[in-house]
């Protein structure tokens, strides 16, 4: 890990100094992850791809700015994920269906998130998400995940998604790992129960 | 270390960050022996990771990158050239 932050580094200096082929190992290097993250955000190939392009041209003019404090590939994140929540909120505007209205039945669940004791737990005999074909799957993942607000749904794509750290997520947001930790407990709680009645409850 | 039920979602979210001991992971599981309830939560907690685990890493089409490559290496040449001018 080390390593590769010392390579980062050394291709960052000489990026700054106009190497243009450093600057394209680096994003080569990260292009893989922007654009995964981007997806998962927007769900949408073509508009991850752009974000991938305006991350990439981003840092190249601003990367005089970036002074190392943290990880490249942290600064890089970052943009990236701006470009992407930008898009997101603009995909929200245009399509109403796309806008965070929770159900009524919903809205109780984010009520009650916060600490109290779950009730109605409801139980299954058998597991119905054997039953679902793998994109009916990946369909209820994605609506479920669309259905959290933005704060929630961010840090839980960084790190179970996208294998990030606590730490890592925390740089990434600029919040204090307590924060991301809360963040994510609570879109924990929300996803389980959104994803509810496709879980096996049963002991 | 007394776990009591409403602490339990607490605990859980702990326990998959790994952020609890060996000693408060022990409490937690023999809460959760004696406790079908909580067990219950915390087999769909688990299952409900499980399933988000299963969302695959999306990658760039081969084309597509190829593509993206072409179209930055141009980007940033027509920057420093503009740059270069800038400073004439």
């Amino acid at each position: 890990m080390k390593q590769t932050e010392q390579k980062d580094s050394t291709l960052v200096a000489l990026a700054k100094n106009g190497n243009i082929s450093a600057f394209e190992k680096l994003i080569k290097r990260y292009e893989d992850s922007i654009f995964s993250l981007a997806y998962r955000i927007l769900q949408d190939k073509e508009k991850a791809y752009d974000v991938l392009q305006e991350t990439a041209l981003s840092a190249f003019k601003n990367l005089k700015k970036f002074k190392g404090k943290s990880a490249f590939s942290t600064w890089l994140y970052k943009i990236a994920l701006n470009y992407a929540l930008m898009h997101k909120r603009k995909q929200k505007s245009l399509e109403k269906k796309m806008t965070f209205i929770p159900t009524e039945n919903e809205s109780k669940i984010y009520e009650s998130i916060d600490t109290e004791e779950l009730s109605n737990i409801q139980t299954v005999d058998d597991n119905p998400i054997k039953t679902l074909e793998e994109q009916e799957l990946i369909n209820i993942l994605n609506d479920s995940l669309n259905k959290l607000p933005e704060k929630y749904r961010t840090v839980f794509i960084l790190k179970e998604l996208e294998g990030k750290s606590i730490e890592e997520v925390a740089k990434i947001l600029n919040l204090s790992p307590a924060a991301i930790k809360t963040r994510l407990h609570r879109s924990r709680l929300f996803l389980r129960e959104l994803m509810g009645k496709y879980l096996n409850l049963g002991v | 270390m007394i776990i009591k039920c409403k602490d339990i979602l607490d605990l859980l979210s702990e326990f998959f960050d790994d952020e609890l001991d060996m000693k408060e992971e022990e409490f937690l599981f023999d809460h959760l022996y004696q406790c079908s309830r909580c067990l219950q939560i915390y087999n769909s907690y688990r299952q409900m990771l499980d399933l988000f685990h299963l969302l695959k890493p999306v990658k760039l089409e081969q084309e597509r990158k190829k593509e993206f490559h072409k179209w930055l290496h141009v980007e940033i040449k027509q920057i420093v050239i503009k740059r270069k001018y800038k400073k004439l």
